[in-house]
């Protein structure tokens, strides 16, 4: 099954990079590429959610006949009885990703779900609000096997009973007893419950009977997720992928999460990165209240270093708990917002990514503050910043024959910064080595984090903390660290590049450049490539005569 | 047509510059300072799920015959659905509010059947199935509470759609309770109606 999958995917950036030459600075082509939150997360705040892979019904058809279509939770989304307020049709309920809700608070029995109640089913929306627009289709063959003012039950081939939920009615396509295809129209999705309004929506579940269990509903979603990548001809992909040098999501981002009572995240707009932040009270307690999640998915493995954006206003907790999950390792970690007098970044420490995903950064609500003490916890953004290693100091092979450069070079102007960038650097990387290694050791001596985490004592909390922000300001926000990263050739060489072509981006030459930096990724090329085009030109043309 | 050919010839090298150029950067790791700018979801790629394709094995279930013999009733069925229900595999049960037994439609399949009643304001749904599926994942991480206590029902609800899974005869069955008024009427505001309705039903047939 791999296989297939990776064929389809080299299709897939086939198809990407001929959209790319035809969509310049396409990003908006991105945004409706499906991605879909896995298994077990429920919207925030909207109960404990069941971290099933188990597609329950392989090789089933997506219930909607038509995509883009959107899995997510009626109760809990925008325009819902428990969700932010707004109208249904908001588009926020019609965008990826995907959110399981198999699990979603109720107070009934639903025995594989952690809490013992669930919601049976998922919650599915058509690719518009439109009622009555959009089919819902057999997911199996089958028989219709009962249709309530409300329900249409179908008995499929494989043991499974599929029932769909509000359909209109005057649109049933099907008839009790009748046998169905895979694919065939059933009726509209639409809000019909038996004269009680609810939102436009299918509301989808599976019964199985399993042995040794009985019967039981069971989770539905990667069922739907499989069947949904077969009907767009597409497979998931993460809400981003975080290039070879790192990079920046920010709350706003499809990366981030926030879990717990959706009104004590505070939003605030106008400041932090990319203009949004959102903060919540610190307290005591053993679970937290409030969290939140930045997923990672890495193209590249490596170590990175983990930085957050603070602000002094929204971020005065002095002991926060963050959880890094990298490399298959979950390493916990106490920072002191409070130590950063100015806007900037906090380093969490270093830490080894694995390339892919199943990795994350989570920031806490329960640090051991009193709420008394209104300290805050702040989730804006979240940085990585590839850490390579240092080249080996080996002589270039043009040296003796350029000697005079070399002198110059080694003694002129631009490598005393160097060096004491490297004189920096080398300090800093010791801090902040040690600050991941000892967070991944969890008892060095040197392991502000997990001094933090070990001591209750708020003094001892602050002098960690102030540690580790003084890390984090040098390690992050000076130039001479961005330095630190250059010492790579990898870094030196893209730095030149950019600067070369700031420096050749007018007349012509900026032009092409432009055209080319345009697209997501494209480093800008040499303006000597348009003088060889000119010539080659000139040529052609004289040979045509 | 020769003036645009010229032209064509004059541009053509600077395309193909233009393409082999971007072509040739767009893979190349972005610079340096790019680490910090915000991303989008830009690049699409597999997320490394291990979805697990299920079910590897299925079962059928084992008929407690000697109960079926003892409990088998002899109940007033319209003529159809008599020959239907003495065909079925498995034991038919069904409501003994005679204008539900009445409006049933039976609809069989492999190794199950349903009936489908619509009476007096209410819909309800009987499926019996004789197949299931083996999953010791599951078992395992339920433990004792994974089975069905013996003749207690495990009652659910979502939508006003009240639903008992039961076994007996060893068949596993879920029976459904959905109102056309669903807010309005109390049946379908409590699960007692469908306790009611899980109590009365009586074995018509059927698993000759």
């Amino acid at each position: 099954m791999k296989e297939p999958r990776r064929a389809s995917r080299e299709g897939r950036v086939f198809g990407a990079l001929a959209l790319l030459t035809v969509v310049v600075g396409g990003e908006a082509a991105w945004a409706q590429d499906f991605a879909y939150n896995p298994p077990g997360v429920l919207v925030s705040g909207s109960g404990r959610g069941r971290a099933d892979e188990t597609v329950y019904v392989p090789g089933m058809r997506y219930p909607i006949e038509e995509s883009p279509s959107f899995a997510n939770s009626q109760v809990w989304g925008v325009g819902g009885s428990q969700g932010p307020s707004g109208s249904q049709c908001d588009a926020r309920n019609f965008s990826y990703p995907w959110s399981d809700n198999y699990c979603e608070s109720r107070q009934w029995d639903m025995p594989l779900c952690p809490s013992g109640t669930g919601h049976q089913g998922q919650d599915i929306r058509a690719a518009t609000c439109e009622d009555a627009r959009w089919w819902a289709v057999a997911a199996e063959d089958g028989s219709i096997t009962n249709i309530g003012s409300y329900s249409v039950t179908l008995m499929g081939a494989s043991g499974t009973k599929h029932r769909y939920l509000h359909m209109d009615a005057g649109t049933l396509a099907v008839r009790v007893g009748q046998q169905v295809r895979r694919g065939d129209r059933m009726g509209k999705v639409s809000n019909e419950f038996g004269g009680t309004p609810t939102s436009i929506h299918l509301h989808y579940d599976l019964f199985q009977t399993v042995q040794g269990v009985g019967g039981v509903y069971v989770p539905p979603y990667l069922s739907l997720v499989e069947s949904y990548e077969e009907l767009v001809g597409q497979e998931a992909v993460p809400c981003a992928e975080l290039p070879p040098d790192g990079g920046t999501l920010d709350n706003a981002g499809p990366c981030a999460r926030f879990y717990g009572p959706p009104a004590t995240w505070r939003e605030v707009t106008g400041q932090g990165n990319e203009g949004s932040l959102r903060w919540t009270y610190a307290w005591t307690n053993e679970a937290p209240g409030n969290w939140a999640r930045f997923s990672l998915y890495l193209v590249e493995g490596g170590e990175y270093e983990v930085a957050v954006n603070v602000i002094p206003e929204f971020a005065t907790s002095q002991q926060t708990p963050y959880k890094v999950r990298a490399g298959g390792q979950e390493r916990d970690v106490r920072v002191n917002l409070t130590t950063d007098a100015q806007d900037g970044w906090l380093v969490l420490g270093r830490f080894a990514f694995a390339a892919g995903g199943d990795q994350w950064v989570d920031v806490y609500d329960n640090s051991g503050e009193t709420s008394a003490q209104q300290r805050r916890v702040m989730a804006d953004a979240l940085r990585l910043t590839r850490v390579r290693p240092q080249p080996d100091p080996e002589p270039e092979p043009d040296l003796p024959e350029e000697p005079e450069e070399d002198a110059a070079q080694d003694t002129g102007a631009p490598d005393v910064p160097d060096d004491e960038n490297n004189a920096d650097n080398n300090g800093q990387n010791n801090n902040g080595v040690n600050n991941g290694q000892n967070n991944a050791d969890n008892n060095g001596p040197n392991n502000n984090g997990q001094n933090n985490a070990d001591n209750n004592d708020p003094n001892s909390a602050n002098n960690d903390g102030s540690n580790n922000a003084d890390d984090g300001r040098d390690n992050n926000s000076s130039p001479n660290n961005a330095n630190v990263n250059n010492n790579s050739d990898e870094g030196d060489n893209s730095g030149d590049n950019n600067g070369d072509n700031g420096a050749g981006g007018a007349g012509a030459p900026k032009r092409f450049e432009e055209s080319c930096a345009s697209l997501p990724g494209a480093a800008r090329g040499p303006s000597g490539l348009w003088l060889a085009a000119l010539a080659l030109g000139w040529v052609l043309r004289r040979a045509r005569r | 047509m020769r003036p645009p050919r010229s032209f064509f010839w004059r541009i053509a090298p600077c395309l193909a510059v233009w393409v082999v150029g971007c072509e040739a950067t767009t893979p190349s790791a972005p610079p340096t300072g790019q680490a910090q700018a915000p991303l989008a979801a830009e690049v699409q790629h597999d997320l490394e799920l291990k979805r697990a394709s299920a079910p590897a094995t299925s079962f059928e279930v084992k008929l407690d015959r000697a109960r079926i013999e003892r409990e088998r009733a002899a109940v007033e069925l319209p003529e159809g659905l008599k020959a239907q229900v003495e065909g079925c595999p498995l034991p038919v049960l069904m409501p003994s509010d005679p204008g539900l037994r009445r409006s049933a439609v039976l609809t069989r399949g492999d190794g199950w059947h349903a009936l489908s009643m619509n009476h007096g304001g209410v819909n309800v749904a009987l499926h019996a199935l004789g197949k299931g599926f083996v999953r010791p994942g599951l078992v395992a991480e339920l433990g004792q509470d994974a089975p069905l206590p013996a003749d207690k029902p495990r009652i659910s609800q979502d939508h006003l759609i009240y639903s008992a899974a039961f076994e007996r005869f060893g068949v596993s069955y879920v029976l459904e309770l959905e109102c056309a008024k669903p807010s309005e009427d109390p049946r379908c505001q409590r699960e007692d109606e469908l306790l009611s309705l899980y109590r009365s039903l009586i074995l018509v047939g059927g698993a000759r």
